[in-house]
């Protein structure tokens, strides 16, 4: 067991790899050994444009934003792509209008 | 000469379970299983048995932490019954698809409404096809024996399935009668080491994903096929496993106990009937009754439900003109005894006709005495003469 933890931690920076299924046979038992990462952006089909010329920065967006997603630029907010679900939140709560949505096209 | 001590059905139950050195133990008392509630808690209390006894609040959970207990490897045991079985359904199903080596006692109860609370067959026939390994005993040294060796089929690796012990409640679980005490040392050799999550594990040293979601897709539905495959194939090896298993018992321990199906004075017998469960002992009674009189009578009886022992009753069934099928519980859709419906099944695997019929008793605690039996040998001797009864018989 020791053996195996030192292995493990140069492998993995201190974590332990992912369970070794190949001695188990595969129709046996639903596990998963591969992880996929889904961000809630995944699913979004329109995103949000920040018309930075109407932003005052007033953070009324940032504070709405149901994932957190909003992050502060130098003198407007924008929405992380890879969190935003494109729930439009921002667009109704924006009191300068200056957030619109986009189609997504891929 | 090893220790025989009187003891119920219930408790014969807790010393499988002590003997197979369980680690982790969750029980929620029911009529009548609160027997093994109670002596699960004595050992644990004196300290025979090192498990936690884990105090839950009602039999959902009693199973969800054992299949969480089980994922983190340790061996599990339960027992439950009636409502309470019914109330376990959403874990009891989960589990043998998640391949859980689980071993619970079922001590059967008759299903209500209306409100009773005493034996019959109806709780195990309910939740039969949910893939647990289903083994009915006849006496209580046959189910702490089947307790033990309950533990080396579910740890098998070619079954990996959790295994219900079934017993007549009432006539199994509050009968005392004397019961041998296997040494300890034999069921651990006989048991081996432990080795319950080598497939599905919640171990941070192993992370995997346990039970992802799977389906819909042509991709993920062609995976939750094979899982089903796979689970059906652990069964039919089961039967396999369980006739070794059984061997290697007697072996060691000298017991004999039909693994699958026990045929009883079936040498020359032009009819039979067919038992499941603690009516057996009355069933045998009046077989030989009944071949003191002459009667050319045998028995079958039906150790192993699940997986269904097709091929073993068939070459059975071959060997007579008739079986009577006694069921202590009903099949509604069927207007018979489940266990009559599934001995329909088998007859396509039968190479001659052979008339079945059904006879429902027993219900509710009420007993099946050696008259009801002679009835249902009576009946099997007039449709082997070409007399068939034609609807099933209840014995009120």
């Amino acid at each position: 067991m020791k053996k195996n933890k030192e292995k493990t931690t140069t492998k993995r920076k201190g974590h332990y790899p992912m369970f070794d299924s190949s001695k188990v046979p595969d129709d046996l038992c639903p596990i998963a050994t591969d992880l996929i990462v889904m961000n809630t952006g995944d699913w979004r089909s329109e995103r949000p444009i920040v018309l930075r010329s109407k932003c005052v920065k007033c953070a009324t967006c940032w504070a709405f934003c149901p994932v957190q997603c909003i992050h502060e630029k130098p003198s407007w907010f924008e929405a992380d792509l890879k969190r935003c679900k494109g729930c439009a939140i921002c667009v109704t709560e924006c009191p300068h209008h200056a957030i619109i949505m986009v189609e997504e096209k891929e | 000469m090893p220790k025989k001590i009187v003891m119920d059905g219930n408790e014969a139950a807790a010393w499988g379970a002590l003997l197979a050195k369980v680690d982790s133990v969750a029980v929620y008392p029911i009529t009548p299983q609160s027997g093994v509630a109670e002596a699960v808690a004595t050992f644990i209390a004196d300290g025979e048995l090192k498990a936690d006894l884990m105090d839950v609040e009602g039999e959902h959970t009693v199973l969800s932490v054992l299949q969480g207990a089980s994922l983190a490897g340790a061996r599990t045991f339960s027992a439950s019954c009636g409502q309470g079985l019914a109330f376990m359904f959403e874990p009891y199903f989960r589990s043998p698809n998640l391949r859980l080596p689980i071993v619970m006692c079922i001590v059967c109860r008759d299903g209500i409404t209306p409100q009773c609370v005493w034996g019959g067959h109806q709780d195990a026939m309910t939740v039969k096809e949910c893939g647990w390994i289903h083994m009915h005993c006849e006496n209580n040294q046959e189910i702490m024996d089947t307790v033990v060796m309950a533990y080396r089929v579910a740890e098998h690796h070619d079954v990996m399935l959790p295994v219900n012990v079934c017993y007549d409640g009432n006539f199994l679980s509050f009968a005392a009668e004397p019961v041998e005490i296997v040494d300890q040392k034999i069921v651990d050799k006989f048991l081996g080491k432990k080795d319950v999550n080598w497939h599905v594990a919640l171990d941070p040293e192993r992370p995997m994903g346990v039970d992802p979601l799977t389906g819909l897709t042509p991709v993920g539905g062609k995976l939750f096929t094979r899982y089903r495959q796979g689970h059906c194939k652990g069964m039919q090896n089961a039967l396999k496993v369980i006739t070794d298993v059984h061997a290697e018992w007697k072996k060691a321990t000298g017991h004999d106990f039909a693994p699958i199906i026990e045929e009883y004075r079936m040498n020359k017998a032009e009819y039979a009937i067919m038992t499941i469960g603690s009516m057996t002992g009355a069933g045998k009674d009046a077989v030989d009754i009944a071949r003191d009189q002459g009667k050319k009578v045998g028995l079958i009886k039906v150790k192993t439900f699940r997986p269904f022992p097709v091929k073993a009753l068939a070459k059975a069934i071959s060997k007579v003109k008739a079986v009577s099928v006694v069921d202590r519980s009903v099949n509604y859709g069927w207007n018979c005894g489940p266990l009559c419906q599934e001995v329909f099944a088998v007859m396509p695997f039968v190479d001659k006709k052979v008339p079945i019929i059904s006879h429902i008793g027993g219900l509710a605690g009420t007993d099946l005495t050696t008259d009801h039996m002679a009835v249902a040998i009576e009946n099997a001797a007039k449709a082997a003469k070409g007399k068939v009864p034609k609807e099933t018989i209840w014995f009120t």
